[in-house]
């Protein structure tokens, strides 16, 4: 007889602060079977020492938390995100359903459970108060994808409706997920920009593990767009496959065929880039991961991949991207040092306990 | 050896030791030992000087090969916290989810990773042992009680987070121990938090009531059978996974874990990680030639390109992504012996041969 494994959240740790918070009780209700383990500090637990990702993953614990301090992070002044000036940041949640091969949350965390912050008010409340000074460009799902979780935390659902009812803030809500109805039942606004990240079959399948298929989050893509959502789409990042040209040129097409591309809000084109400290841990933590384990050229503490080969890459899509857009809805990361949310590639070096002081240095270290 | 359990007490695991077959072996340090197959039981004594102790010395003597650690023992279930529920509770066996060092006021959390089917239960560890009527016990730290009268920030007890708290408590009872967190913080030297499992059958409910020997091994004996099927199903899993990655290193020349491989589920690629070698050769087990160990092609290769340390590093990064990729490496680098290219003459004709089989691989 085989011992079976927990399933993702037969375990959820709730820090005491917020054991009674609304949003607490509305995500245990869910869970009615889950052992509930009171914790003093999500810390505590997030960040034990000599977790491993791989074995924590299939039986992913969830964790309650509120966060204090900062919430929300600048990106530095000479990154102006898709021409915004005040870019800004926020972690509603650390850690994620799915389980990319090449997520740079596996080289900064080293476990799998998922944090959730439940007191929203606190991060709404920061953000008013940020919008007093100047307007905010906001991306919010910034540790994790926050889409396939919406129905359990509503935590877009909040951000949505605040969104909607302050002018000076824009939201980007960065995901692979497929649901649908997340679209149909958040308020639509010129301001709340859905930005999904497309990748070729032999990518999503081989290395975006757990996430829909190119097909199914085209679908959602055209759900969105058809909502009246200004839709990103995210070509990032794009990786040197064998094969990579007919790849991403399927996509294009696939994409191109699914999706009015002239309603696209723009499209941001980039490649792997993962900052030294990120990679180091990664490859001593995934081995035989080829994603990782692939010769990128380390440059001013960031690995990735030859000058020639992300010029080459870039070209490729532009080209390909131009037969259905006009250029200047294009952003290229490397080039145009725009896309400061290339998901999850992002770099730096920092653990949980550093995180609030760090978070500045990071996006300053990638210019 | 990859299942070690702990126990304090011989009264403890005599009917573990009978269910699992386990045999006398030689002892350590005072410790006694009963093994089988990949299954190691040692009994370290009472308290947590001991436990720490004998659990270092058992993990040091098993070194890299243990998988899990299982702390099999008794405990005082606290009366104090669960006043109506205590007598139900002797002879039940739980597991633990949180052990708080009761003498620190540390708390750890083992991952709870296996579906043990046991109900669970909190631990505290103490250094001596306690009774629920004692001082020490109303405010032991971390406690429902010390915790619900903590005042709030506002001054005031937090009634609502009392309530919740209550109900959460409520399926969670707290047992006491004397072992459960040294034996954690020792393990946490040699092994992950998902490589240690406590269970802990209640044994009193700490009102000063006698435990004799004789009663402790019959409350074992009722919870021997839950527990040995517990250590089976972890050999069970521990043993296919082995087999599965054995499958898959010692196939020559496939990747490990192949990046283009759409039909092997991820948690199992993911399993089989760690588990297979790389070009540092240390824990290699696939043999890339049948008369050649990756590490001796590396080293061959190496000396026929006339590396420096830089470019060693660099070809060995080469090498083991094509590897994992599937790339067809050897024949790029035979094509070399075969044109005269390698081995090279002197390390500037070997750095470009290195960028030509860097080519080949990216391309
Ligand atoms: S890359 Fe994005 S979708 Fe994938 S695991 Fe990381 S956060 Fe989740």
């Amino acid at each position: 007889m085989t011992l079976t494994r927990n399933k993702r959240f037969s375990h959820i740790y709730v820090e005491t602060e917020v054991l009674d918070h609304p949003r607490t009780r509305q995500i245990l209700s869910q869970f009615p079977d889950a052992g509930v383990i009171e914790v003093d500090r999500y810390e505590s637990i997030f960040n034990r020492s000599g977790q491993s990702y791989q074995e924590q993953f299939p039986s992913q614990s969830l964790i309650l938390a509120a966060k204090h301090g900062t919430k929300l992070y600048q990106g530095a002044p000479v990154c102006q995100d898709f021409d915004n000036r005040w870019f800004y940041y926020t972690v509603p949640a650390m850690n994620c359903l799915y389980n990319c091969a090449y997520c740079w949350l596996k080289g900064m965390y080293s476990g799998a459970d998922m944090v959730v912050f439940v007191n929203t008010e606190d991060f709404l409340a920061e953000t008013e108060e940020l919008l007093r000074q100047h307007p905010v460009y906001l991306c919010l799902a910034y540790e994790t994808d926050l889409v396939p979780i919406e129905n359990m935390t509503s935590l877009l659902a909040d951000w949505s409706a605040f969104t909607a009812a302050h002018a000076g803030l824009s939201v980007e809500i960065r995901t692979k997920c497929a649901a649908r109805d997340v679209w149909r039942e958040l308020p639509v606004c010129d301001r709340i920009i859905p930005a999904f990240t497309l990748s070729p079959d032999e990518v999503v399948s081989s290395m975006e593990r757990g996430t829909p298929s190119l097909e199914e989050r085209l679908q959602a893509v055209r759900t969105a767009v058809e909502c009246g959502f200004p839709v990103r789409i995210c070509y990032d990042p794009v990786f040197r496959i064998p094969g990579w040209k007919e790849a991403y040129a399927w996509l294009v097409q696939a994409t191109a065929e699914a999706v009015p591309m002239e309603r696209l809000r723009d499209i941001s084109v980039g490649t792997f880039r993962l900052s030294a400290e990120y990679m180091r841990n990664m490859r001593k933590r995934f081995p035989d991961e080829p994603v990782i384990q692939y010769p990128y050229v380390c440059e001013h503490g960031y690995y990735h991949n030859r000058e020639a080969d992300i010029r080459g890459m870039e070209d490729f899509m532009v080209n390909l991207l131009t037969e259905y857009v006009p250029r200047e809805r294009i952003f290229l990361e490397s080039r145009e040092s725009r896309s400061i949310c290339s998901e999850r590639t992002f770099p730096a070096g920092r653990v949980a306990s550093q995180q609030d002081a760090e978070r500045g240095r990071i996006l300053r270290g990638r210019q | 050896m990859k299942i070690l359990i702990l126990c304090a007490l011989y009264q403890e695991a005599a009917p573990l030791i009978r269910k699992l077959e386990l045999k006398k072996a030689d002892g350590r340090h005072g410790i006694d030992i009963y093994i089988k197959d990949d299954v190691m039981l040692g009994i370290i004594g009472t308290g947590p000087v001991r436990a720490a102790a004998g659990t270092a010395v058992l993990l040091e003597r098993i070194g890299s090969d243990s998988q899990i650690l299982i702390s099999y023992g008794s405990s005082a279930f606290l009366r104090e916290f669960q006043p109506d529920s205590a007598s139900s509770y002797t002879g039940v066996l739980f597991q633990l989810n949180k052990i708080t060092n009761a003498d620190s006021d540390r708390t750890f959390y083992p991952d709870m990773i296996w579906n043990t089917g046991l109900p669970e239960a909190e631990g505290f560890t103490g250094s001596r042992i306690m009774y629920s009527t004692d001082p020490g016990m109303q405010n032991m730290p971390g406690s429902a009680r010390t915790a619900s009268e903590r005042p709030s920030e506002t001054g005031t007890a937090d009634v609502r987070a009392d309530t919740q708290r209550a109900a959460v408590r409520q399926n969670s009872p707290i047992l006491y121990d004397m072992e459960s967190a040294a034996i954690y913080q020792a393990g946490a030297m040699f092994l992950r938090p998902d490589q240690m499992m406590f269970l802990r059958f209640v044994s009193d409910d700490g009102s000063g009531e006698k435990v004799t020997p004789k009663l402790l091994e019959e409350l074992s004996t009722g919870c021997a059978g839950e527990a040995a099927q517990i250590v089976r199903g972890l050999e069970e899993n521990f043993s296919r996974k082995e087999h599965q990655s054995s499958i898959l290193c010692n196939e020559p020349g496939t990747s490990h874990g192949s990046k283009f491989d759409k039909t092997k589920p991820p948690a199992e690629s993911e399993q089989l990680q760690q588990t297979c070698g790389d070009f540092n050769g240390q824990e290699c087990r696939a043999s890339l030639r049948d008369d050649d160990s990756p590490q001796d092609e590396l080293r061959h290769l190496v000396s026929d390109l006339h590396c420096s340390k830089t470019m060693e590093l660099e070809l060995q990064q080469y090498l083991r992504y094509a590897q994992l990729a599937g790339i067809d490496w050897r024949s790029v680098v035979d094509s070399f012996y075969r044109t005269g290219d390698l081995p090279s003459a002197d390390r500037v004709h070997g750095k470009t041969i290195l960028r030509r089989i860097e080519e080949s691989i990216l391309r």
